[in-house]
Protein backbone atom coordinates (compact mmCIF):
# COMPACT_ATOMS: atom_id res chain seq x y z
CA UNK A 1 0.00 0.00 0.00
CA UNK A 2 1.50 3.30 -0.83
CA UNK A 3 2.75 5.76 1.74
CA UNK A 4 3.18 9.07 -0.40
CA UNK A 5 1.58 11.58 1.09
CA UNK A 6 -1.05 13.84 -1.08
CA UNK A 7 -3.41 16.18 -0.38
CA UNK A 8 -7.03 14.47 -0.72
CA UNK A 9 -9.45 16.75 -0.03
CA UNK A 10 -9.76 21.11 0.83
CA UNK A 11 -13.06 22.84 2.12
CA UNK A 12 -13.67 26.25 3.43
CA UNK A 13 -16.30 28.05 4.90
CA UNK A 14 -17.96 31.34 3.55
CA UNK A 15 -15.83 33.88 4.00
CA UNK A 16 -15.62 37.43 5.21
CA UNK A 17 -18.33 37.93 7.87
CA UNK A 18 -20.02 34.93 8.84
CA UNK A 19 -21.50 36.11 12.40
CA UNK A 20 -24.10 32.89 12.49
CA UNK A 21 -21.08 30.59 12.92
CA UNK A 22 -19.04 30.33 15.74
CA UNK A 23 -15.26 29.34 15.86
CA UNK A 24 -16.03 25.50 16.55
CA UNK A 25 -18.72 25.84 13.89
CA UNK A 26 -16.25 27.44 11.38
CA UNK A 27 -13.57 25.00 11.93
CA UNK A 28 -16.47 22.37 12.58
CA UNK A 29 -17.95 23.50 8.83
CA UNK A 30 -14.80 23.27 7.02
CA UNK A 31 -13.28 20.42 8.31
CA UNK A 32 -16.78 18.30 7.12
CA UNK A 33 -15.98 19.81 3.64
CA UNK A 34 -12.46 19.02 3.32
CA UNK A 35 -13.68 14.97 4.48
CA UNK A 36 -16.04 14.92 2.12
CA UNK A 37 -14.38 16.60 -0.76
CA UNK A 38 -12.11 13.58 -0.26
CA UNK A 39 -14.96 10.99 -0.47
CA UNK A 40 -14.18 10.01 2.99
CA UNK A 41 -16.44 10.05 6.10
CA UNK A 42 -15.13 11.54 9.19
CA UNK A 43 -14.65 7.95 10.87
CA UNK A 44 -11.71 7.43 8.22
CA UNK A 45 -9.67 10.39 9.97
CA UNK A 46 -7.09 9.06 12.14
CA UNK A 47 -4.75 12.54 12.98
CA UNK A 48 -5.78 15.82 13.25
CA UNK A 49 -3.76 18.91 13.58
CA UNK A 50 -4.86 22.40 14.33
CA UNK A 51 -3.51 26.22 13.59
CA UNK A 52 -4.68 27.76 16.47
CA UNK A 53 -6.84 30.84 16.83
CA UNK A 54 -6.17 33.72 19.13
CA UNK A 55 -7.30 32.34 22.71
CA UNK A 56 -7.56 28.64 21.79
CA UNK A 57 -6.99 26.74 24.69
CA UNK A 58 -3.47 24.91 24.97
CA UNK A 59 -5.62 21.31 24.17
CA UNK A 60 -7.78 22.63 21.90
CA UNK A 61 -7.02 20.07 19.13
CA UNK A 62 -8.52 17.37 21.73
CA UNK A 63 -12.21 19.57 21.76
CA UNK A 64 -12.11 19.74 17.79
CA UNK A 65 -11.94 16.00 17.71
CA UNK A 66 -14.10 15.39 19.94
CA UNK A 67 -17.04 18.06 18.11
CA UNK A 68 -16.40 15.62 15.03
CA UNK A 69 -16.47 12.55 16.83
CA UNK A 70 -12.62 11.33 16.30
CA UNK A 71 -11.87 8.83 19.35
CA UNK A 72 -9.33 7.75 19.05
CA UNK A 73 -6.30 8.95 16.74
CA UNK A 74 -2.89 8.11 16.32
CA UNK A 75 -1.34 12.14 15.64
CA UNK A 76 -2.99 15.59 17.42
CA UNK A 77 -1.68 18.38 18.11
CA UNK A 78 -1.64 22.29 17.91
CA UNK A 79 0.96 23.37 16.11
CA UNK A 80 2.95 26.96 17.16
CA UNK A 81 4.85 28.23 14.17
CA UNK A 82 2.35 31.51 12.96
CA UNK A 83 1.96 32.32 9.91
CA UNK A 84 4.84 29.60 8.76
CA UNK A 85 2.58 27.00 9.70
CA UNK A 86 0.18 25.97 6.90
CA UNK A 87 2.77 24.50 4.58
CA UNK A 88 4.34 23.06 7.83
CA UNK A 89 1.64 21.08 8.76
CA UNK A 90 1.73 19.15 5.40
CA UNK A 91 5.12 18.16 6.67
CA UNK A 92 4.02 16.89 9.37
CA UNK A 93 1.22 14.91 7.68
CA UNK A 94 3.87 13.54 5.55
CA UNK A 95 5.78 12.07 8.18
CA UNK A 96 2.74 10.39 10.06
CA UNK A 97 1.44 9.40 6.25
CA UNK A 98 4.87 7.81 5.16
CA UNK A 99 5.78 6.33 8.46
CA UNK A 100 2.29 4.65 8.49
CA UNK A 101 0.91 6.16 11.76
CA UNK A 102 -1.61 7.71 9.84
CA UNK A 103 -3.76 6.90 6.92
CA UNK A 104 -5.83 10.47 6.76
CA UNK A 105 -4.64 13.26 8.63
CA UNK A 106 -7.19 16.27 9.04
CA UNK A 107 -5.65 19.40 9.06
CA UNK A 108 -7.84 22.35 10.15
CA UNK A 109 -8.46 25.96 11.21
CA UNK A 110 -11.16 28.66 11.77
CA UNK A 111 -10.95 32.35 13.20
CA UNK A 112 -13.76 34.82 13.73
CA UNK A 113 -11.51 38.16 13.01
CA UNK A 114 -14.48 40.21 12.18
CA UNK A 115 -17.43 39.37 13.72
CA UNK A 116 -15.76 37.31 16.58
CA UNK A 117 -14.13 39.87 19.21
CA UNK A 118 -12.02 43.13 18.68
CA UNK A 119 -10.51 43.56 15.26
CA UNK A 120 -6.93 45.43 15.98
CA UNK A 121 -4.05 44.04 16.58
CA UNK A 122 -4.19 43.71 20.62
CA UNK A 123 -5.10 40.12 19.86
CA UNK A 124 -2.21 39.61 17.57
CA UNK A 125 0.33 40.96 20.09
CA UNK A 126 -1.61 38.67 22.96
CA UNK A 127 -1.34 35.85 20.66
CA UNK A 128 2.80 36.15 20.34
CA UNK A 129 3.01 37.14 17.19
CA UNK A 130 5.56 39.29 18.58
CA UNK A 131 7.35 40.64 22.08
CA UNK A 132 5.19 41.42 24.54
CA UNK A 133 7.68 42.74 26.79
CA UNK A 134 10.27 44.77 25.09
CA UNK A 135 8.40 45.79 21.83
CA UNK A 136 4.57 46.27 22.56
CA UNK A 137 5.32 48.64 24.78
CA UNK A 138 6.67 51.13 22.51
CA UNK A 139 3.18 50.44 20.18
CA UNK A 140 4.29 47.97 18.13
CA UNK A 141 1.23 46.60 16.37
CA UNK A 142 1.54 43.88 13.72
CA UNK A 143 1.35 46.37 10.71
CA UNK A 144 3.81 48.57 12.72
CA UNK A 145 6.61 45.82 12.86
CA UNK A 146 5.64 45.65 8.26
CA UNK A 147 5.83 49.15 8.13
CA UNK A 148 9.65 49.23 9.81
CA UNK A 149 10.35 46.47 7.60
CA UNK A 150 8.85 48.34 4.09
CA UNK A 151 11.04 51.40 5.66
CA UNK A 152 14.19 49.79 5.98
CA UNK A 153 13.62 47.66 2.40
CA UNK A 154 12.76 51.25 0.10
CA UNK A 155 15.58 53.15 2.02
CA UNK A 156 17.91 49.70 1.16
CA UNK A 157 16.96 49.88 -2.27
CA UNK A 158 16.11 53.80 -3.03
CA UNK A 159 12.60 52.94 -4.00
CA UNK A 160 9.07 54.28 -2.82
CA UNK A 161 5.61 53.22 -1.89
CA UNK A 162 4.89 52.42 -5.44
CA UNK A 163 7.15 49.91 -5.77
CA UNK A 164 4.95 47.84 -2.99
CA UNK A 165 1.18 49.34 -4.22
CA UNK A 166 2.00 47.36 -7.36
CA UNK A 167 1.34 44.12 -5.60
CA UNK A 168 -1.74 45.32 -4.13
CA UNK A 169 -3.16 46.34 -7.36
CA UNK A 170 -2.59 42.80 -8.93
CA UNK A 171 -3.43 40.68 -6.50
CA UNK A 172 -7.14 42.87 -6.46
CA UNK A 173 -7.38 42.31 -10.51
CA UNK A 174 -7.38 38.68 -9.51
CA UNK A 175 -10.11 38.95 -6.59
CA UNK A 176 -12.13 40.62 -9.11
CA UNK A 177 -12.71 37.04 -11.08
CA UNK A 178 -13.26 35.31 -7.02
CA UNK A 179 -16.27 35.14 -6.34
CA UNK A 180 -15.48 34.48 -2.87
CA UNK A 181 -13.50 37.49 -2.43
CA UNK A 182 -14.46 40.16 -0.39
CA UNK A 183 -12.87 43.11 -2.24
CA UNK A 184 -13.51 42.91 -5.57
CA UNK A 185 -13.57 46.53 -7.44
CA UNK A 186 -10.20 46.94 -9.23
CA UNK A 187 -7.44 49.36 -7.88
CA UNK A 188 -4.68 51.64 -9.13
CA UNK A 189 -1.52 52.48 -7.28
CA UNK A 190 -3.12 55.80 -6.66
CA UNK A 191 -5.76 54.20 -4.64
CA UNK A 192 -3.75 52.42 -2.63
CA UNK A 193 -1.28 55.54 -1.96
CA UNK A 194 -4.67 57.80 -1.47
CA UNK A 195 -5.72 55.23 1.24
CA UNK A 196 -4.76 56.23 4.68
CA UNK A 197 -1.53 55.40 6.43
CA UNK A 198 -2.22 52.60 9.05
CA UNK A 199 2.10 52.71 10.08
CA UNK A 200 4.65 54.55 7.47
CA UNK A 201 4.99 53.85 4.85
CA UNK A 202 2.16 51.01 4.68
CA UNK A 203 -1.26 52.06 3.50
CA UNK A 204 -4.28 50.46 4.45
CA UNK A 205 -4.28 48.83 0.78
CA UNK A 206 -1.12 47.57 1.62
CA UNK A 207 -2.55 45.50 4.43
CA UNK A 208 -4.45 42.42 4.37
CA UNK A 209 -8.13 41.94 4.90
CA UNK A 210 -9.73 41.05 8.85
CA UNK A 211 -12.19 38.02 8.15
CA UNK A 212 -14.15 35.15 9.60
CA UNK A 213 -13.32 32.03 8.21
CA UNK A 214 -12.56 28.38 7.76
CA UNK A 215 -10.30 25.96 6.13
CA UNK A 216 -9.48 22.29 6.06
CA UNK A 217 -7.30 20.11 3.88
CA UNK A 218 -6.71 16.23 4.75
CA UNK A 219 -3.41 14.34 3.49
CA UNK A 220 -3.78 11.17 2.56
CA UNK A 221 -1.78 8.02 1.28
CA UNK A 222 -1.91 8.50 -2.48
CA UNK A 223 -4.85 6.59 -3.67
CA UNK A 224 -7.34 6.58 -0.53
CA UNK A 225 -9.59 9.35 -1.81
CA UNK A 226 -12.26 8.73 -3.65
CA UNK A 227 -11.30 10.34 -6.86
CA UNK A 228 -7.15 9.89 -7.28
CA UNK A 229 -7.04 12.19 -10.23
CA UNK A 230 -7.85 15.08 -7.95
CA UNK A 231 -5.63 14.23 -5.25
CA UNK A 232 -2.29 16.36 -5.01
CA UNK A 233 0.99 15.43 -4.69
CA UNK A 234 3.67 17.00 -2.07
CA UNK A 235 7.01 17.18 -4.59
CA UNK A 236 8.59 19.06 -2.29
CA UNK A 237 8.20 20.87 1.49
CA UNK A 238 10.77 22.94 2.98
CA UNK A 239 10.47 25.56 6.14
CA UNK A 240 12.58 27.85 7.81
CA UNK A 241 12.66 29.80 11.13
CA UNK A 242 14.52 32.32 12.01
CA UNK A 243 14.11 35.48 14.72
CA UNK A 244 11.34 36.76 16.86
CA UNK A 245 12.45 40.28 18.04
CA UNK A 246 13.32 42.55 15.48
CA UNK A 247 16.63 43.51 17.17
CA UNK A 248 17.67 39.98 16.33
CA UNK A 249 16.29 40.18 12.49
CA UNK A 250 18.41 43.28 12.28
CA UNK A 251 21.43 41.92 13.48
CA UNK A 252 20.57 38.42 11.14
CA UNK A 253 23.75 35.57 10.24
CA UNK A 254 26.37 35.73 7.72
CA UNK A 255 23.82 36.31 4.79
CA UNK A 256 20.31 37.12 6.55
CA UNK A 257 19.41 40.41 8.43
CA UNK A 258 15.95 41.70 8.17
CA UNK A 259 15.58 42.87 4.63
CA UNK A 260 17.30 39.14 3.60
CA UNK A 261 15.15 36.69 4.80
CA UNK A 262 15.52 32.69 5.49
CA UNK A 263 12.77 31.93 2.58
CA UNK A 264 15.52 31.17 0.66
CA UNK A 265 16.69 28.56 2.94
CA UNK A 266 12.85 27.34 2.82
CA UNK A 267 12.76 27.78 -1.07
CA UNK A 268 16.01 25.95 -1.92
CA UNK A 269 14.76 22.77 0.03
CA UNK A 270 11.58 22.58 -1.26
CA UNK A 271 13.04 23.37 -5.29
CA UNK A 272 16.00 20.70 -4.46
CA UNK A 273 13.27 18.00 -3.28
CA UNK A 274 10.83 18.83 -6.00
CA UNK A 275 13.32 18.77 -8.84
CA UNK A 276 11.48 21.41 -10.36
CA UNK A 277 13.11 25.31 -11.11
CA UNK A 278 11.96 28.62 -11.05
CA UNK A 279 10.51 28.28 -14.37
CA UNK A 280 8.60 25.06 -13.72
CA UNK A 281 6.24 26.86 -11.61
CA UNK A 282 2.80 27.26 -13.58
CA UNK A 283 0.94 28.96 -10.73
CA UNK A 284 2.05 30.69 -7.11
CA UNK A 285 0.91 31.77 -4.06
CA UNK A 286 2.77 34.25 -1.98
CA UNK A 287 1.58 34.90 1.46
CA UNK A 288 0.87 38.56 1.25
CA UNK A 289 -0.17 39.64 5.00
CA UNK A 290 1.45 42.85 3.40
CA UNK A 291 2.53 44.29 0.18
CA UNK A 292 5.97 44.20 1.48
CA UNK A 293 6.13 40.30 2.62
CA UNK A 294 5.23 39.12 -0.88
CA UNK A 295 8.09 41.78 -2.37
CA UNK A 296 10.75 40.32 0.34
CA UNK A 297 9.88 36.46 -0.39
CA UNK A 298 9.48 36.81 -4.77
CA UNK A 299 13.14 38.07 -3.81
CA UNK A 300 14.49 36.19 -1.30
CA UNK A 301 13.12 32.77 -3.76
CA UNK A 302 14.93 34.32 -6.69
CA UNK A 303 11.81 34.95 -9.03
CA UNK A 304 13.36 38.38 -9.17
CA UNK A 305 16.62 40.52 -7.46
CA UNK A 306 16.76 42.70 -4.52
CA UNK A 307 14.70 45.86 -4.59
CA UNK A 308 12.85 44.75 -7.88
CA UNK A 309 9.86 43.13 -7.18
CA UNK A 310 7.81 46.46 -7.56
CA UNK A 311 9.01 46.55 -11.29
CA UNK A 312 8.49 42.85 -11.34
CA UNK A 313 4.88 42.93 -10.68
CA UNK A 314 4.75 46.40 -12.60
CA UNK A 315 5.70 43.82 -15.67
CA UNK A 316 2.23 41.83 -15.26
CA UNK A 317 4.72 38.67 -13.79
CA UNK A 318 1.77 38.13 -11.08
CA UNK A 319 -0.90 38.25 -13.85
CA UNK A 320 -3.08 35.72 -15.28
CA UNK A 321 -1.54 35.20 -18.72
CA UNK A 322 1.87 36.07 -17.08
CA UNK A 323 4.64 34.05 -16.45
CA UNK A 324 3.68 32.22 -12.97
CA UNK A 325 0.51 33.69 -12.04
CA UNK A 326 0.17 34.99 -8.29
CA UNK A 327 -2.99 34.68 -5.45
CA UNK A 328 -5.22 33.89 -8.23
CA UNK A 329 -7.79 33.88 -5.18
CA UNK A 330 -6.65 37.17 -4.35
CA UNK A 331 -4.88 36.65 -1.08
CA UNK A 332 -5.15 38.00 1.89
CA UNK A 333 -4.71 41.63 0.53
CA UNK A 334 -8.50 41.00 -1.51
CA UNK A 335 -9.78 37.68 -0.65
CA UNK A 336 -9.91 36.92 2.59
CA UNK A 337 -7.76 36.84 5.66
CA UNK A 338 -9.35 34.84 8.12
CA UNK A 339 -6.42 34.40 11.23
CA UNK A 340 -5.50 31.28 11.64
CA UNK A 341 -6.39 29.90 8.41
CA UNK A 342 -5.23 32.69 6.03
CA UNK A 343 -2.65 31.00 4.61
CA UNK A 344 -4.46 27.75 4.14
CA UNK A 345 -6.35 29.80 1.58
CA UNK A 346 -3.33 29.92 -0.89
CA UNK A 347 -2.92 26.06 -0.45
CA UNK A 348 -6.48 25.62 -1.14
CA UNK A 349 -6.38 27.57 -4.13
CA UNK A 350 -3.05 26.00 -5.56
CA UNK A 351 -5.18 22.92 -4.91
CA UNK A 352 -8.04 23.86 -7.03
CA UNK A 353 -5.87 25.19 -9.95
CA UNK A 354 -4.26 21.77 -10.04
CA UNK A 355 -7.31 20.13 -10.36
CA UNK A 356 -8.17 22.62 -13.01
CA UNK A 357 -11.48 24.00 -11.37
CA UNK A 358 -10.55 27.31 -11.08
CA UNK A 359 -13.26 28.68 -13.44
CA UNK A 360 -12.42 32.16 -15.02
CA UNK A 361 -9.03 32.45 -12.91
CA UNK A 362 -8.09 29.00 -14.25
CA UNK A 363 -4.06 28.72 -15.28
CA UNK A 364 -4.32 26.98 -18.34
CA UNK A 365 -2.31 23.58 -18.18
CA UNK A 366 -0.98 24.25 -14.49
CA UNK A 367 0.51 21.25 -13.16
CA UNK A 368 3.09 22.84 -10.61
CA UNK A 369 2.62 25.44 -7.60
CA UNK A 370 4.34 26.78 -5.43
CA UNK A 371 2.72 28.05 -2.17
CA UNK A 372 4.59 29.70 0.50
CA UNK A 373 3.43 30.96 4.25
CA UNK A 374 5.12 33.34 6.39
CA UNK A 375 4.88 34.63 10.29
CA UNK A 376 5.96 37.87 11.79
CA UNK A 377 7.83 39.66 11.05
CA UNK A 378 8.82 38.35 7.53
CA UNK A 379 10.92 35.30 9.74
CA UNK A 380 9.47 31.79 9.76
CA UNK A 381 8.05 30.59 6.70
CA UNK A 382 6.68 27.60 4.77
CA UNK A 383 7.24 27.04 1.12
CA UNK A 384 5.26 24.29 -0.66
CA UNK A 385 5.41 22.68 -4.27
CA UNK A 386 2.73 20.92 -5.10
CA UNK A 387 2.26 18.65 -8.01
CA UNK A 388 -1.06 17.87 -10.33
CA UNK A 389 -1.96 13.79 -9.71
CA UNK A 390 0.41 11.74 -11.95
CA UNK B 1 -12.67 57.18 27.25
CA UNK B 2 -9.37 57.54 25.61
CA UNK B 3 -7.23 54.53 24.92
CA UNK B 4 -3.83 56.25 26.29
CA UNK B 5 -2.52 53.13 28.42
CA UNK B 6 0.99 51.54 27.47
CA UNK B 7 0.84 47.90 27.56
CA UNK B 8 3.47 47.21 30.04
CA UNK B 9 6.16 44.76 30.24
CA UNK B 10 6.15 41.82 32.65
CA UNK B 11 9.33 42.35 34.88
CA UNK B 12 10.65 38.78 36.08
CA UNK B 13 14.02 37.83 37.62
CA UNK B 14 16.09 37.81 34.13
CA UNK B 15 14.89 41.18 33.27
CA UNK B 16 14.62 43.21 36.67
CA UNK B 17 17.70 44.48 36.80
CA UNK B 18 17.51 45.91 33.18
CA UNK B 19 14.20 47.39 34.67
CA UNK B 20 16.12 48.80 37.75
CA UNK B 21 18.60 50.51 35.92
CA UNK B 22 15.54 52.17 33.22
CA UNK B 23 13.95 53.39 36.65
CA UNK B 24 17.16 54.93 37.34
CA UNK B 25 17.35 56.45 33.92
CA UNK B 26 20.64 55.12 33.75
CA UNK B 27 20.46 51.79 31.34
CA UNK B 28 22.46 48.44 32.05
CA UNK B 29 22.83 45.55 29.50
CA UNK B 30 23.99 42.71 30.17
CA UNK B 31 27.76 41.88 28.90
CA UNK B 32 29.52 38.72 28.17
CA UNK B 33 32.34 37.77 30.28
CA UNK B 34 33.43 35.40 27.85
CA UNK B 35 33.31 37.11 24.45
CA UNK B 36 32.91 40.64 25.86
CA UNK B 37 29.22 41.31 23.60
CA UNK B 38 26.58 43.10 24.60
CA UNK B 39 23.38 41.23 24.62
CA UNK B 40 19.45 42.43 24.61
CA UNK B 41 16.94 41.54 25.74
CA UNK B 42 17.73 40.05 28.51
CA UNK B 43 18.32 36.30 29.03
CA UNK B 44 20.25 33.91 31.11
CA UNK B 45 22.94 32.95 28.22
CA UNK B 46 25.18 34.71 25.97
CA UNK B 47 23.28 35.25 22.27
CA UNK B 48 26.66 34.70 20.62
CA UNK B 49 28.54 32.45 22.68
CA UNK B 50 26.44 30.70 25.09
CA UNK B 51 28.12 31.45 28.45
CA UNK B 52 26.55 31.82 31.63
CA UNK B 53 28.69 34.24 32.86
CA UNK B 54 27.39 38.31 32.49
CA UNK B 55 28.20 41.69 33.86
CA UNK B 56 25.33 44.14 34.15
CA UNK B 57 27.38 47.09 32.38
CA UNK B 58 26.06 50.75 31.44
CA UNK B 59 25.41 51.67 28.15
CA UNK B 60 26.22 54.78 26.54
CA UNK B 61 22.63 55.76 25.34
CA UNK B 62 24.15 56.24 21.68
CA UNK B 63 23.23 54.47 18.71
CA UNK B 64 21.95 55.16 15.45
CA UNK B 65 18.45 54.67 13.65
CA UNK B 66 18.27 51.29 11.56
CA UNK B 67 14.73 51.92 10.87
CA UNK B 68 11.54 53.82 12.03
CA UNK B 69 7.64 53.81 11.26
CA UNK B 70 5.10 56.14 12.12
CA UNK B 71 2.33 54.47 13.68
CA UNK B 72 -0.86 56.61 12.64
CA UNK B 73 -3.53 53.82 13.30
CA UNK B 74 -4.00 51.67 16.46
CA UNK B 75 -7.98 50.53 16.50
CA UNK B 76 -8.15 48.16 19.11
CA UNK B 77 -4.80 48.66 21.05
CA UNK B 78 -5.12 50.08 24.92
CA UNK B 79 -2.49 53.05 23.32
CA UNK B 80 -4.77 53.65 20.47
CA UNK B 81 -5.19 57.29 21.10
CA UNK B 82 -0.97 57.95 21.99
CA UNK B 83 -0.45 58.04 18.07
CA UNK B 84 1.17 59.11 16.23
CA UNK B 85 3.76 57.37 17.64
CA UNK B 86 7.14 57.37 16.19
CA UNK B 87 8.71 53.81 16.66
CA UNK B 88 12.21 53.13 15.38
CA UNK B 89 15.10 50.56 15.46
CA UNK B 90 18.46 51.51 16.65
CA UNK B 91 21.30 50.22 16.61
CA UNK B 92 23.54 50.89 19.90
CA UNK B 93 26.88 51.73 19.41
CA UNK B 94 27.41 49.02 22.14
CA UNK B 95 26.08 46.05 19.06
CA UNK B 96 22.76 45.64 20.15
CA UNK B 97 19.35 46.77 18.26
CA UNK B 98 16.71 47.47 20.25
CA UNK B 99 13.18 49.03 19.86
CA UNK B 100 12.42 52.33 21.25
CA UNK B 101 10.02 55.43 20.99
CA UNK B 102 11.48 58.48 19.56
CA UNK B 103 10.56 62.09 20.95
CA UNK B 104 11.21 65.18 20.94
CA UNK B 105 12.01 64.84 17.36
CA UNK B 106 10.69 67.48 13.87
CA UNK B 107 8.08 65.95 12.32
CA UNK B 108 9.54 65.01 8.83
CA UNK B 109 13.09 64.70 10.26
CA UNK B 110 13.01 61.03 11.12
CA UNK B 111 15.81 59.38 8.97
CA UNK B 112 17.74 56.06 8.42
CA UNK B 113 21.40 56.45 10.41
CA UNK B 114 20.04 59.75 12.45
CA UNK B 115 22.10 59.52 15.65
CA UNK B 116 20.26 59.39 18.50
CA UNK B 117 20.40 59.26 22.35
CA UNK B 118 18.42 57.89 25.05
CA UNK B 119 15.64 58.90 27.13
CA UNK B 120 13.22 57.87 29.45
CA UNK B 121 9.71 57.62 30.14
CA UNK B 122 8.06 57.28 33.48
CA UNK B 123 5.00 55.12 32.70
CA UNK B 124 4.20 54.27 36.20
CA UNK B 125 6.17 53.87 39.47
CA UNK B 126 7.47 50.56 38.49
CA UNK B 127 8.10 50.90 34.91
CA UNK B 128 10.42 53.31 32.88
CA UNK B 129 10.62 52.66 28.94
CA UNK B 130 13.59 53.81 27.92
CA UNK B 131 12.80 56.07 24.46
CA UNK B 132 15.26 57.99 22.26
CA UNK B 133 15.83 61.41 20.71
CA UNK B 134 17.77 62.91 18.17
CA UNK B 135 21.32 63.28 19.46
CA UNK B 136 22.24 66.73 19.63
CA UNK B 137 24.55 66.71 16.27
CA UNK B 138 21.47 65.20 14.55
CA UNK B 139 18.72 67.77 15.35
Amino acid sequence: MSTTAVIAGVGKTRLGSVPELTTMGLIIDAATKAVADAGLTMRDIDGLVLHPFFGASPRYHILVAESLGIFAKTLCDTTMMGGAQYGATLQTARWAIEDGLCRNVLIVAGEKLRTGHDSGSAMMAEFGAHNLDYEYPYGATVPAYYGLLAERYLHQYGLDSSALAQIAVATRAHAVRNPDAEKRDPITVEDVLASPIISTPLHRLDCSLVSDGGAAYVVSAKGTSANPNREVELLGLGQAHSGYHMGHLARGDDSHDMVRTVVDIAGRRAFEKAGVSRSDIDVAGIYDSFTITTAIQLEDLGFCGRGEAGDYVKAGNMDLGGPMPTNTHGGLLSCAHPGACGGMLHIIEAVTQLRGEAGARQVPDAETALVTSASAVASNYSVSILGKAR
Amino acid sequence: MANVTRHLPRIDDDSRPYWESARAHAVQMQKCDDCGKFRFYPSPACHFCGSLAFTWTPISGKGEIYTYSILERAKGNSFADLVPIAIVMVTLDEGPVMMADLVDYEPGSIHIGQRVEMTYEDVTDEVTLPMFRPAPEAR
